[in-house]
């Protein structure tokens, strides 16, 4: 495989990824959503261009009267709350694509196009945004700290674009080891489809929490798969590795439909007791509701 | 136990038996491949599911093996064959019927209300003989006591057999079945045929005695009929011993009651001594145990057999035990008193009647003695049943009165001659010459008048008469000084003849001679203080009590006391000049034989036998008891597991399995559809659509 940042592919999926992106967050509606982030203004700092989305609360307009420039106040807590992207990429998400899946057909898809949505929409409201890949392969970066800016942004999407959806996201681990290179306060958007042991994974999560950390997390799945929604019998293989379960989904759906739901439970236990805000999507639904659920920190 | 195979080659097609698990593991796989990101929540479903599947799964697996191995077995014939069968009857043309009339066989059923083993063993040997094919040779033996032939060969007469089983008498006698499988095999002679037993097959060895009869028998072609005669419940209770000996009072008889039977029982256990007197106790007797019991007996009783008896029912004869018991208590003494002297000094009566009853008449009985003192005259009333004693004192003529002495000795008297100044030696040498150990010489005087005379040695305590003087007293014999006394001829000693007592100079104090079926003590001295100091020492009176109970304790019983089983042959040795000699059993007069020794005669009845001769006591009494063998009902070892030992094949039990397997298969089969019914209800459909696959 070529390096990725001369890979015709890649650049042309980067193009894409960022279009998609950007009309996602143009396609809202100016004052429905607003910056992620809630803190309270407590000491102002400087200016910046209003942009849509922005609190129009914030706007100084004296200088809006004085120089016809709508300008936004910034606070210190505002400006020091960064958002990281951390992002499921591990074989389970692809479901086995050759290539680079579908963006709008696979988990992975679903994962890759609300991260850049995140990331462009937080980098126009100036928020210094990161990333966290977990798993995969192809991306000439896996972890890019937060910062503002456009040059931030391009290597975000980037990343997003060139990354194959591969390998383990070994949840427990990633958490620890993204838990260690956060800043003390921070917003974490974890965007995975959780196909880990909740008991392994909640205490790493729970830890975060415990760091003043703001945890939101969407939790993507495949309708297809939840619903065992094919007729023939099949030998069912994880991507990731182990053994394959033969499963006739015609007399296994029911019962299969009761783990779901059981699993879903023991989900919503763990993060509801770690304080985390969380969002189910299904990988063929658009990405608005999930998005505005996210930014919004609440379900 | 064994098991066999009518076809074992069907045993090859068990391999098939392995085919559900074969198609367990060939079931279906799908070939498509599917990638698939829920493998968490996959196998979480097939983690609920395995354990009941696996459960499930195997049972359905293994009734399935299970179907296919009954139905293989089955076709297989299985059979498993275990011994203790009886053969079936018939078929050889040569049958003998041995029937056990041994004791055993009187076991009565329901508690003694129902019939005997041995009535209902005729019952069905009759039944069988009758039913036996007209050319078949029938024999009979019986084996109560020795195995005796009731048909002298194998006869096509039916109707002889039949009466000659019907005739089969019990006896109390032990059991020969090894006997009377040999007359059985002899019957045959030699060749094949069927010996049909009736027995209890009781005793804990008769059995196993038998295994070399009954492998002659199989060798020669014959087999071995078991027709066990066994009791509902075998239990029987029986006395085994009765024994006189020491205690308080007149002693006691120590009686062994046996109690062969499954259950703790109690039982009233009676003693009746000879005289009649019955002394009864209750005896608890645990199961298989042997209790001893002790009665007293009365300080004054008459010797005889007694009987020990209990109240059980079940074996009658065992019931009862006899024994042996001695006279018990007063001796009755006649005192002939030859000189009646002027004073008490010089009367040998006035010591005898002060030694032998020092308290009295009334007292006496207490002491052991009753003297009767007489003169001559008074001698023609003794009667050996009625004294045991007779002291002769300083008699001086006893011609009238010998014949009367002679008689009372041979017929088991006893007497205790003392002499005197009135005694002559030609006199009694002459009439008493049959009673005298020796003839006397002269009388002889050993020390002056003023002297004290020759003292006496100290007597062998050893010896019966002075055993009581072991502990103490023995000294009290050297101060007894004689001054007189008379000499003897020279005599030798003899069985029947010896000295008891000598002065230190040698000279015989008293002599013992047995005659008859009695005994006479002759002291060549003076009961008085006439020729000694006798009656004044301490010595005297102990002695002269000894003497009596020494004497009258033989005389009581003055036969010779023998016991033994029912079914010896008693040899009793006589006196060659005994005439009219016979021998009175339980059940009357018995048939004896008289050999060059005495006579013998067979005990075939549990009780008291006497050997007497007219007008005198008995000869011999015999306690004749039934073998405790016999008593012992318990089940032993049976006959047919011997005999199956000697011809396996023929005493195997047979049960066929093929048609158990085939209704096993089907009753696994059904089971089988039920589980797999429910296996197709939702949840087992699950369970059959998550497999695991590798």
């Amino acid at each position: 495989m070529s390096h990725p940042a001369w890979d015709t592919e890649v650049l042309a999926r980067i193009s894409h990824l960022h279009l998609r992106a950007r009309q996602a967050v143009a396609g809202w509606r100016t004052g429905d959503h607003r910056s992620i982030r809630t803190q309270a203004n407590v000491e102002f700092v400087d200016y910046k261009e209003y942009s849509p989305g922005d609190p129009i609360r914030h706007l100084d307009w004296r200088v809006a009267a004085r120089s016809d420039r709508l300008v936004i106040k910034r606070h210190a807590a505002e400006t020091e709350v960064p958002v990281t992207l951390v992002v499921d990429v591990s074989g389970d998400l692809g479901t086995g694509a050759e290539s680079l899946p579908d963006l709008d057909g696979t988990k992975h898809g679903a994962a890759v196009t609300l991260a850049a949505t995140l990331a462009v929409f937080l980098q126009r409201h100036g928020d210094p945004v990161g990333l966290q890949l977990l798993g995969g392969e192809g991306s000439p970066w896996s972890e890019i700290p937060p910062k503002s800016g456009s040059g931030q942004l391009a290597q975000i999407v980037g990343a997003l674009a060139a990354v194959r959806p591969q390998g383990e996201a070994k949840l427990v681990d990633s958490l620890q080891r993204i838990g260690d290179r956060l800043p003390r306060r921070g917003v974490v958007v974890l965007i995975s489809d959780l196909m880990e042991e909740p008991s392994a994974w909640g205490p790493s999560l729970a830890a975060l929490g415990h760091r003043g950390i703001d945890l939101r997390v969407i939790h993507l799945y495949d309708r297809k798969e939840w619903g065992m929604d094919w007729t023939a019998p099949a030998q069912l293989f994880s991507p990731e590795g182990g053994e394959a379960v033969a499963v006739d989904p015609g007399v296994a759906r029911s019962t299969f439909a009761s783990v779901v739901e059981e699993y879903l439970e023991e989900v919503q236990g763990w993060l509801g007791r770690v304080g985390a805000h969380y969002h189910c999507m299904a990988s063929d639904t658009p990405p608005d509701e999930a998005l505005a659920s996210v930014l919004r920190g609440q379900a | 136990m064994t098991a066999a195979l009518g076809l074992p080659l069907a045993l090859g097609l068990l391999g098939l038996a392995l085919a559900p698990i074969l198609a367990h593991l060939v079931r279906r796989q799908p070939t498509e491949r599917r990638p698939f990101g829920a493998m968490l929540l996959l196998r979480r479903m097939q983690r609920r599911l395995r354990k009941r599947r696996r459960i499930h799964d195997k049972r359905l697996l293994a009734l399935r093996m299970l179907i296919i191995a009954a139905v293989i077995a089955a076709a297989a014939k299985p059979e498993l064959r275990w011994p203790g069968a009886i053969p079936e009857f018939g078929g050889t043309g040569s049958v003998v019927v041995v029937i056990d009339n041994s004791l055993s066989m009187d076991l009565r059923e329901a508690g003694g209300r129902g019939g005997t083993l041995l009535s209902r063993s005729r019952e069905q040997a009759l039944e069988l003989v009758r039913s036996l094919p007209a050319e078949t040779l029938v024999g009979a033996v019986t084996i109560g006591g020795s195995a005796s032939r009731l048909t002298p060969s194998l006869t096509r007469d039916r109707s002889a057999v039949l009466v000659a089983i019907e005739d089969v008498a019990q006896t109390q006698l032990g059991t020969d079945l090894v006997g009377g499988i040999r007359e059985g095999r002899r019957l045959l002679g030699g060749g094949g045929g069927e010996v049909v037993v009736f027995s209890d097959e009781a005793g804990p060895s008769a059995v196993a005695a038998a295994l070399p009869e009954i492998e002659l028998l199989t060798e020669q072609g014959g087999a071995l009929v078991p027709m066990p005669q066994r009791a509902a419940v075998a239990a029987n209770v029986a006395v085994i011993g009765a024994k006189y000996g020491s205690g308080p009072e007149g002693g006691s008889v120590r009686v062994r009651v046996a109690s062969f039977g499954p259950d703790k029982v109690e039982v009233p256990c009676t003693v009746e001594l000879p005289d009649g007197t019955e002394i009864t106790a209750f005896v608890q007797v645990g199961a298989g145990e042997v209790v001893e019991e002790v009665f007293t007996v009365p300080r004054v009783t008459q010797g005889g057999v007694g009987t020990a008896r209990i109240d059980d029912g079940t074996l009658a004869a065992d019931d009862g035990f006899a024994f042996h018991l001695p006279t018990v208590g007063a001796s009755r003494v006649m005192v002939v008193d030859g000189d009646p002297g002027l004073t008490p000094v010089a009367s040998e009566v006035y010591y005898l009647e002060r030694a032998l009853a020092p308290w009295g008449s009334a007292a006496a009985m207490r002491g052991g003695v009753l003297p009767e003192v007489t003169g001559v005259a008074g001698v023609s009333a003794l009667d050996p049943e009625t004294h045991q004693v007779v002291f002769l004192a300083n008699v001086a003529d006893p011609s009238p009165i010998a014949n009367h002495l002679i008689d009372f000795v041979q017929r088991g008297g006893s007497v205790v001659i003392g002499l005197g100044d009135n005694v002559t030696a030609d006199r009694y040498n002459g009439v008493l010459a049959a009673l005298l150990p020796a003839p006397l010489r002269k009388r002889r005087a050993l020390a002056a008048p003023e002297e004290p005379g020759e003292a006496v040695q100290p007597p062998d305590t050893s010896l019966e008469l002075f055993a009581p003087f072991a502990r103490g007293g023995r000294a009290a014999f050297g101060r007894i000084k004689w001054s007189r006394l008379f000499t003897l001829q020279p005599y030798e000693h003899t069985e029947d003849l010896r000295t008891l007592l000598r002065t230190e100079g040698g000279l015989p104090v008293l002599v013992e001679r047995k005659v008859g079926a009695g005994r006479v003590l002759l002291m060549t001295g003076t009961f008085d203080a006439g020729w000694g100091n006798l009656p004044l020492q301490a010595a005297f009176m102990p002695w002269v009590q000894s003497m009596v109970r020494y004497l009258g304790g033989r005389s009581a019983a003055a036969g010779e006391l023998r016991e033994a089983r029912v079914g010896d042959l008693v040899s009793v040795d006589l006196p060659m000049s005994l005439v009219d000699v016979s021998v009175q059993g339980p059940r009357g007069e018995v048939a004896m034989e008289t050999t060059p020794a005495g006579i013998r005669f067979y005990a075939n009845q549990a009780g008291a036998y006497r050997v007497q001769t007219p007008g005198a006591p008995a000869l011999a009494v015999v306690a004749v008891n039934v073998d405790p063998a016999e008593s012992d009902v318990r089940l032993g070892p049976a006959l047919a597991e011997t005999a199956a030992e000697v011809d396996p094949d023929r005493f195997m039990v047979r049960f066929e399995l093929m048609t158990w397997l085939m209704w096993l298969a089907l009753g696994l089969g059904l089971v089988q559809a039920g589980f797999a019914l429910r296996r197709r209800t939702a949840e087992e459909e699950v369970e059959a659509g998550v497999q695991h696959a590798s």
